[in-house]
This record gives C-alpha cells, structure tokens and sequence, in this order.
C-alpha cells in the first residue's frame, strides 16, 4: 500500500474525488479540508512539496470541457418519447469537485499541491477548485508545514490572484508591488500594456510607453 | 584597407596603414564581450566560447565579468521587462566605444514571446543594437558570423576611430550622439554606409 493510499483512507471525509494520473494519485478536497489533509499527508511521510500551481477555468472553458472535467454525464433516456430510439442518451449535470455547474458563477480556480516523498518515492498531488473572482478566491496556507510553500503561495497569487490566508506575507513575488491584474489568469488584458521602470531603487509601473520598458 | 608590399620588393617588411585604420583594426579584432546571459541562447553563446567553436580565432574570448572592462555587449536572451532598466544600465557603464549584438529571435524582437505582459519586444527598444543575429537559438556559427559582421562594420565606420570624451558629461553625449547615428543607419540601411559587408 502506497503512501497516498494511507493518506487517502485517513482523510477520507475530506476527500471529494480520488484518482489516479500518469501513474500518479490525485485527490480533491475543499478549502476547508485542505489543511486536514496536507497536514496528514506530511505526518505520512511526504516530506518535499514539489510545487503549487493553479489552473484557471473561466466558466465558458468549465462549459466546453464539461464532460472531461465530470460535471455532465451522459446517460440513457428512461423512457425516450420515441419508442423507436431506444438507445438515446441525454447530457445531464452532476456534481464534479465539490461543484454544480449551476453554482458557479464567473469559473473556478484550480490550486493544485505536488508532493512526494524523499524515503518512499511517492507522489500525490491533491487540488482544491474554489471561486475565480478576486475576492473569493482564496484557500488556506500550507507555508507553516512545508517552509517552501512560502514563495510557490506568493507566485500563484502574484500570477493567478488566489490568496492564500494565515500566509505570513501574501504580497506578489515578481511582478512589482503597483502591477495591475494578474497576468496568468485567462481573462487578463494583454492588449492594455504596463510598462517598468526603476525609481529609487524600487520597479515602478507605468502605461506610458516612453516611461519604461 | 593597407598596401601589403610584395615579397622580394625593396620595401620589404614595411606594412603602410593610417593611424585610423590600425586602431579600427585593432578595435574589431579584439572585442572584449561582457560575460552576461538572459535566457537560452546564453547557453549557445557559452558553446562558442567554448573549445570546439573557439571564439578566441576571432579575438573575443575575453568574457569580461564587469561592463566596464567590455566593448561589446552580446544580448544573448529574452529581455523580460523588470530586466531592462538593469540592461540599460549596464550598457550604461560599458566605456565607449561599445557595440551590441542582439542574439536570437528574443533579443531582436520578442521572439516567441509576442504581446507577451512580461517582455521587452526587441532589446533594441532598450539600447542601440549593432547586429541582429537570428535564430531560436542561433547557433554558435551564427554568432560567429555577427560577430564578424561586427567586425566588419567597426572596420567600415566613416567616423574617426579616435574621438575624446573630457568628462562623463562628454560621455553621456557621445552615446546619446551614437544613439541617433544608429537610427540614422538604420534609415539608410546599408548601401549608403559604404556597401553590403562582404
Ligand atoms: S531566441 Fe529562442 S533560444 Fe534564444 S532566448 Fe529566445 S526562446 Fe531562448
């Protein structure tokens, strides 16, 4: 029995969905029983976080992938209206990751934790799907269990705008303190362009093209 | 560019140049490139430093760890935004006189990364920039071949070789100056600069 098996069966009420990927186990979970899980995960003996990453998902790409990602499902029509087409099948929702589509307003934000185990060689990656406005997205820190979590947190929420609470300094890690938006999420202006510049030893932002670079 | 004087001739051993023509060709012959590297053309710049491709034939195996020591800035990489005041300032602290090759697609406009939020389209938004090696990466012969063109290019300058800076401010002017001559030559391309390089 592997690593993430153990974790799996002792977090079990927290776990949404298991799965395996590329040889590698995968459990969802929701932002309240993140912390619960990864702390078990670490007492299991997943010593090394790889990385955290999101993904984002506006609600028309959740639409247009909705059958991969689990939150339609085709099924056989009970009793079709044409006695004929026995075989029809209809598309019906279903609940995928802690979600009904129909809740989900603007998409949802995909934070996903690597991690792996020096002694064993295993590997888990568990994510969390929350909210992907602004000022909903958010999830717990994991920075005080896995030291180097500090700044993957800060890179996520510098590139994706998931804050991360209880993190002991949530402020962006490469775009300057003044950048607008946060460039890796899809809905991200890419026409509008922001341009740096140096002024007392700090990066400053500007639009004027003649300002910066 | 020099009259070599026959073999068996009475001036035998004489080799007839100007002053500027020596200096010119001593400057394009012992370029002293800056030892910096942005992104994954670094790593090619760093094959023709190396044994097998072997910059030193062309005089530049001087990688210099400090601008200040450096005529020539090979911008060998992606020029993200937050990098580009540093690469100006760089630049900045090179003597003149200083020459740049922009290396790869990245370095001459943005390569890959096109309307990108975080890159510099072309570092020649930031610096003026002498030869434009393409290339994703280039490979060292082709850097090789800029560097030569470089050469060339030094060779062929119409300005004197010696001009004298009295003070920084001397300097800034000089390189402002060196600035719009770039502009200029890339207006008239470079036919009206005395030809096509060999
Ligand atoms: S041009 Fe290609 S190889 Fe060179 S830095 Fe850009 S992406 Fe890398």
């Amino acid at each position: 029995m592997s690593l993430a098996d153990d974790v799996i069966d002792t977090v079990q009420e927290h776990v949404i969905e298991e799965d395996v990927q590329k040889d590698k186990p995968l459990l969802v979970t929701d932002p309240e029983g993140l912390r619960d899980v990864m702390a078990e995960a670490q007492d299991a003996g997943f010593d090394h976080l790889c990385f955290v990453t999101a993904v984002d998902w506006p609600k028309d790409e959740i639409e247009d992938n909705a059958a991969w990602l689990g939150f339609t499902e085709e099924r056989e029509v009970e009793d079709p209206d044409d006695e004929e087409d026995e075989d029809a099948t209809e598309t019906v929702p279903v609940e995928s990751k802690g979600w009904h589509l129909d809740d989900v307003d603007d998409g949802l934000m995909e934070v996903v934790y690597n991690l792996y185990s020096y002694d064993e060689g295993d590997h888990l990656a568990v994510q969390v799907w929350v909210p992907r406005e602004v000022d909903q997205c958010s999830v717990p820190t994991v920075s005080d269990l896995w030291a180097g979590a500090n700044w993957h947190e800060r890179e996520v929420f510098d590139l994706y705008g998931v804050t991360f609470e209880g993190h002991p300094d949530m402020k962006r890690i490469f775009m300057p303190e003044d950048w607008e938006g946060h460039p890796h999420r899809k809905d991200y202006d890419l026409g509008e362009q922001q341009y740096i510049y140096r002024e007392d030893g700090i990066d400053k932002v500007t639009k004027d093209a003649g300002k910066g670079w | 560019m020099a009259r070599i004087v026959k073999s068996g001739s009475p001036e035998e051993g004489v080799f007839l140049t100007s002053v500027d023509k020596m200096l010119k060709w001593g400057r394009a012959n012992s370029l002293w490139p800056m030892q910096f590297g942005l992104a994954c053309c670094a790593i090619e710049m760093m094959a023709t430093m190396g044994p097998h491709h072997d910059i030193a034939r062309f005089g530049s195996e001087v990688f210099r760890a400090t601008p200040r020591q450096a005529d020539l800035m090979i911008v060998p990489g992606t020029v993200c935004k937050k990098m580009a005041p540093r690469v100006r300032k760089l630049y900045d602290q090179m003597p003149e006189p200083k020459y740049v090759i922009a290396m790869g697609a990245c370095a001459s406009c943005g390569g890959p990364y096109q309307n990108s939020y975080s890159v510099v389209q072309g570092v020649d938004k930031v610096i003026p920039v002498d030869v434009y090696v393409p290339g994703c990466p280039p490979r060292p012969e082709a850097l090789l071949d800029g560097l030569q063109r470089l050469q060339e290019k030094i060779q062929q300058d119409p300005e004197p070789a010696i001009r004298f800076a009295k003070d920084t401010e001397d300097t800034e002017e000089l390189t402002s100056e060196r600035e719009a001559k770039q502009r200029r030559d890339w207006e008239l391309g470079p036919s009206e600069l005395g030809g096509e390089p060999a």
